[in-house]
């Protein structure tokens, strides 16, 4: 309460009636995710210019490993002339900072970019005025350097000066807010110290020491541990448990069950305990005897759903209904995928009272904090400001902690003992109650005109729920949504850049027996495969060049990424593909929320008698607009070839119909060091371009490349991912050595 | 019941004992630069120093671990508070993404390192073919032991 208070003292009067009104109007809203941009109210709570000089960023992103906080600060360093030793980065809790978007979507630098700078320009701003004043000058005589503000007589102001002057440093912004201040990251002309140059990303060595930093590191006084079960399908109803046989176990504190909520939890004193009495618990789960069996593939199978007709929702249509002949009728199945982040997820909760009112403190790791905190006050009827949500970094998202309910199992059970609990998942729990991206089935038809150019585009879709489902919404109400809407997570990047006459791109959405949702890129990457392997097919068919017969069809507007494409080629051209049987090399490209753009080349070789397969060479060009920390985009380049490996190669999420079957972490196996080919990662940087997402963006053409680079090698064309040494062997065996 | 970390002897409650190492280096000593990643020793996150030699702490019980001299990534910089050469190598090369999996990893170099560096990278990046990272910064990690290597020629 008291620091809650102290937030909204901080600012002058009107900005803070005006953040308070923010608030409020956010409370409003119903508990779903976090998806507001921030506005440009939102920017002043970002940043606190201290007494001595040093800023601090109290950084409106959650940090996933993405490194976006270090961009940021790096943005504001730059608008008050710092160095980034000046500035210090804070995950500043929801004491500090009005709601935060949820962190998803590779919107991290994309949303806050500009009002990070706008904030720190305004601040820059208004402490020159006050150095104006101070001088007796017209403020357009006032020089900024980097170490504060100078007259033309050479007489200067430094910052540590005017900052201890200027009472609640960070307030002043809104004043200033009104008027546009120039932004110095964004001009293109100017000479950037800090902007586009590296920077170490923020704890970066608080990790090489082991400082706490994760929520499991987070100790309380008297801290017990939690664990509750999960369900292992969303249609699954909890009709029992054996809490007596539990209840009886030394250590254990408390056993929690609430069958009609599906609650069922124990609280010990060690975590060891845990596992004996989860062990003993015995739940027994029901769910509908005709509920669809997750281990057959028959839910999501896209011809099927295509002999009863069109599917649900039509993203294009231009002209007659597409006829054929198909030069390529590809048909492409993905199955689901596991995170596999390795931090397991957790909570810890503690109830308390400020002045008499009960108050609840939650530190989590999460990429949506705010959706958390709302959701625990509105169950506990409770004002927003009594939940204080202490963001802890985050040990790998890729879109499987954007529902998180680790939270409200912790406080739950605190609120049960009455003491701080702690509730970290098990590795099982991770795999049996992931999120995982839905398996998705593809029909892509392509014709071609006299002269060999595409005429017809058909691509058909089927896939289990993405967004449209439990992220936005109860289950209840899921099937209505998803008759309206198509979902606009698994249909990212299903409308193809290519300029083709007729086309029709249609999209079905299937209920799964499987817990579903976001996962890296979305659709991004499955709709790319698909279209990425069949124009790679046709112009093979028709024996053209496959960077060339792309490039034809990519019209003036996809410049950026046609440009991509051809470096990629030229790059990958200097190293000529090793000679040998059963080498290839495969290109492919995309972009990702249509502006941010990739092109990619992998070279493979399969090895015939064993199907193994060896990734000898990817090589990136990625144009995100303007480029804040190059290290930091490189090594999320670097992360997504990683993970196009995985899924091309190794990855696949097995279920059978008690739910996910992996229990153990060797049971989904991930690629390592020996896996990872040298990666060459080149960005084409436009400092004229805003920046744009670089999170998930090189997924939609590192998976295809490496997907074509297989074909290419081999001859031949999987239906469906991952590709194994045994489908190659078999496949082998069945054509002719070339 | 006592343990050997980072030099000195901690006492440890009874009822930690049969609890697994990586638990008790964590919950009873707070020393959570020991992270759990799969508590089935599959992922390498857990990796400690025991008696020098690099051990996953998650397949040990505390009560196993007594005899031993234990490490752990908080007592791995020298002793006025330089990083180890390894954490060294690891922050030049910007290694870390989410950085969870990374002290199990520096560990496991820094065992082989300080039993006398060997003469190519390949013995540590056979070592570290067991550690899992989902973010993908195998390739920085490589780096990170090659640079380990030059620094010890020049």
């Amino acid at each position: 309460m008291t620091s809650r208070r102290r937030w909204l003292q901080a600012g002058a009067a009107a900005a803070a009636g005006l953040a308070v009104a923010v608030w409020l109007g956010r409370r409003a809203l119903p508990v779903g995710p976090s998806s507001a941009d921030p506005g440009e109210l939102d920017g002043p709570w970002w940043l606190h210019l201290h007494a001595d000089g040093r800023l601090t960023v109290r950084c409106p992103v959650h940090e996933l490993g993405q490194g976006a906080s270090v961009g940021l600060a790096q943005l504001a360093a730059e608008e008050l002339g710092l160095p980034l030793s000046a500035v210090d980065i804070r995950l500043a809790g929801s004491d500090e900072l009005p709601p935060l978007r949820m962190t998803s979507g590779s919107r991290s630098i994309a949303a806050h970019a500009r009002p990070m700078a706008r904030a720190a320009a305004a601040l820059r701003e208004h402490l020159r005025a006050q150095a104006a004043l101070q001088l007796a000058l017209p403020v357009d005589l006032v020089r900024h350097d980097g170490a504060g503000f100078v007259a033309p007589d050479g007489r200067r102001l430094s910052l540590d000066t005017l900052a201890r002057q200027a009472a609640g440093a960070q307030a002043v912004l809104a004043a200033g807010g009104r008027i546009e201040p120039p932004l110095y990251s964004f001009d293109p002309a100017r000479r950037l110290r800090v902007v586009g140059h590296h920077a170490p990303t923020a704890q970066a060595d608080d990790l090489v020491r082991g400082r706490p930093l994760f929520a499991a590191d987070v100790m309380r006084p008297g801290l017990v541990h939690g664990r509750v079960l999960q369900a292992p399908r969303p249609d699954a109803r909890l009709l029992g448990v054996d809490a007596d046989a539990v209840r009886q176990l030394p250590g254990v504190v408390g056993v929690v069950v609430d069958l009609a909520d599906g609650f069922a939890g124990v609280v010990a004193r060690t975590p060891g305990t845990l596992d004996r009495a989860m062990a003993r618990l015995q739940p027994r789960w029901q769910w509908p005897p005709d509920a669809a069996d997750a281990g057959s593939a028959s839910a999501v199978d896209v011809d099927a759903a295509l002999a009863r007709g069109t599917l649900d929702h039509r993203l294009a249509v231009d002209g007659e209904a597409p006829a054929g002949p198909w030069a390529v009728d590809l048909r492409l199945d993905l199955p689901p995928l596991h995170h596999a982040a390795l931090e397991p997820r957790c909570a810890v909760a503690q109830f308390g009272a400020d002045a008499g009112v009960e108050s609840l403190d939650l530190w989590l790791g999460s990429q949506d904090s705010s959706r958390c905190q709302r959701a625990a006050a509105a169950e506990l009827g409770w004002p927003l400001d009594r939940v204080r949500l202490h963001r802890q970094r985050v040990g790998g998202a890729f879109g499987g902690r954007a529902l998180v309910d680790v939270a409200r199992e912790a406080w739950r059970l605190a609120r049960a003992v009455d003491r701080p609990v702690k509730v970290q998942w098990t590795r099982a729990d991770e795999f049996v109650a992931d999120r995982v991206r839905p398996p998705s089935s593809h029909r892509v038809r392509l014709a071609v005109d006299a002269d060999g150019r595409l005429s017809q585009w058909w691509h058909a879709v089927v896939s289990g729920p993405m967004l449209l489902g439990e992220l936005l919404a109860p289950r209840r109400v899921q099937p209505l949504l998803q008759a309206v809407v198509a979902d606009f997570g698994a249909t990212r990047g299903l409308v193809a850049a290519y300029a083709v006459p007729r086309r029709r791109i249609e999209f079905g959405l299937r209920a799964v027996p499987m817990h579903t949702g976001p996962w890296r890129s979305l659709g991004a990457t499955p709709n790319q495969l698909a279209i990425e392997s069949a124009i790679d097919d046709v112009a093979r068919r028709l024996g053209r060049d496959p960077v060339d017969y792309r490039l034809q069809h990519l019209a003036p507007a996809q410049a950026r990424l046609a440009a991509c494409l051809r470096r990629v080629r030229e790059r990958a051209g200097q190293l000529p593909l090793p000679a040998g049987v059963g080498v290839g090399r495969g290109y492919a490209c995309g972009s990702y929320h249509g502006d941010s753009h990739v092109a990619a080349c992998f070279d493979v070789h399969v090895e015939r008698a064993s199907g193994r397969v060896t990734v000898l060479r990817a090589v990136c060009v990625q144009d995100s607009g303007l480029v804040i920390n190059p290290d930091q985009v490189r090594a999320q380049v670097e992360g997504n070839v990683a993970m196009a490996i995985g899924q091309v190669l190794m990855e696949e999420a097995v279920f059978d119909t008690g739910g996910a079957r992996a229990r153990v972490w060797s049971d989904y196996p991930l690629p390592g060091l020996a896996d990872l080919p040298p990666v060459e990662v080149e960005l084409l940087s436009d400092r004229r371009q805003p920046p744009t997402g670089v999170g998930e963006t090189a997924l939609v053409a590192a998976a295809p490349a490496l997907f074509n680079a297989l074909r290419d090698a081999c001859g031949w064309r999987p239906q469906r991912l991952p590709v194994r040494p045994a489908d190659l062997r078999r496949a082998a065996a069945e054509t002719p050595a070339p | 019941m006592k343990l050997h970390v980072n030099g000195r002897a901690h006492a440890v409650e009874d009822h930690w004992a049969d609890e697994t190492l990586a638990v008790v280096l964590r919950e009873a000593l707070q020393l959570v630069g020991t992270k759990i990643g799969c508590a089935s020793g599959a992922c390498g996150c857990c990796v400690v120093h025991a008696d020098g030699r690099a051990l996953r702490s998650c397949t040990v019980t505390a009560r196993q671990a007594q005899p031993f001299e234990i490490v752990t990534l908080e007592g791995l910089a020298t002793s006025d508070g330089l990083p180890h050469p390894v954490q060294q190598a690891w922050l030049d090369e910007s290694v870390s993404q989410c950085g969870f999996c990374q002290g199990g990893q520096i560990m496991a170099v820094a065992a082989a390192w300080n039993a006398g560096p060997p003469a190519d990278a390949a013995p540590l990046l056979h070592l570290l073919q067991g550690h899992a990272c989902r973010c993908g910064t195998q390739l920085r990690v490589r780096r990170a032991v090659e640079r380990l290597l030059r620094r010890d020629r020049q």
